[in-house]
């Protein structure tokens, strides 16, 4: 159907452990598919670091335990090409939660990012037909978050995904 | 998904960190790394191929896809294939099937 871009800018991150809620703007984000029947597929992840010092910074693509409930923001959500049929609900991008917080799976880490974000880049792309999906609006299929697991380093990127 | 070899593998996802801007010391290394990558079909776990391995990387027969080594290790213990895909479908039927009304109560 349409591919949409997630996309943050200049986040901080803030280093948050495992099945640990994020807090606002600590996390680049968490893509949530929205209805029970919407499923995303995401294909591209970019991570650029912007800090002016030597930051370590591990990043890390994730499940989550506890889905975030209420409306996502800060972040941006954009569609990808111009002439694509929006779905009926659109998925869910931010890294602040309306009401509750997203937690990272202790197990479920789909993608590991790990740069020095005084100037480095992570990047993933995924070989066409193995993206990676997300469905439903329950934990842990119905979500994936980016957040940092080690390392407060200053980033901008995002993720490029599909709805189907 | 069948990874093909050749003399190269071809047709994978690309993974790449680069540090080569990073203005300080670092481990000793190479600042540089790019990898293919391929997706668990049972987990969707993103695999970075490591380019020193040597052993096998195990295909399911279920699905005829390489998956990760976890899934490999339950695959070889006993547990059947299901690919995410499936999963994600059975999801989807659920929904589909739910009634829109679920508290309505019918004669």
């Amino acid at each position: 159907m349409a591919r949409y871009n997630a996309g943050w800018s200049a986040i901080t991150c803030t280093a948050v452990a495992d099945t640990v809620a994020t807090a606002a703007g600590t996390a680049p984000g968490s893509l949530r598919s929205g209805a029970a029947a919407v499923v995303c597929r995401i294909n591209e992840v970019y991570v650029g670091g912007e800090d002016t010092a030597s930051t370590p910074c591990q990043m890390i693509l994730a499940r989550t335990s506890t889905i975030s409930v209420g409306a996502l923001s800060v972040g941006t959500l954009a569609v990808a090409d111009a002439q694509a049929t929006a779905p009926g609900t659109l998925p869910s991008w931010g890294s602040t939660a309306a009401t509750t917080f997203p937690q990272r799976s202790a197990t479920l880490y789909l993608l590991q990012l790990s740069l020095n974000t005084f100037g480095g880049i992570a990047r993933w792309q995924a070989r066409y037909g193995e993206e990676i999906s997300l469905v439903g609006t329950t934990a842990s299929l119905g979500e994936v978050g980016l957040s940092s697991k080690v390392g407060a380093g200053k980033t901008s990127g995002h993720i490029i995904f599909e709805v189907v | 998904m069948l990874i093909l070899t050749d003399t190269q593998p071809r047709g994978l996802g690309y993974y790449e960190i680069d540090n080569r801007m990073v203005d300080a010391p670092m481990p000793f290394g190479s600042r540089h790394f790019e990898a293919d990558t391929y997706t668990c079909s049972h987990c969707n776990a993103v695999v970075i191929m490591n380019p020193a391995r040597t052993r096998e990387r195990y295909k399911c027969n279920g699905c005829s896809h390489h998956v990760c080594d976890d899934c490999a290790a339950k695959r070889v213990a006993g547990a059947p294939c299901k690919t995410m895909q499936q999963v994600v479908g059975e999801i989807q039927d659920a929904a589909v099937r739910q009634p829109d009304h679920p508290a309505l109560i019918l004669p």
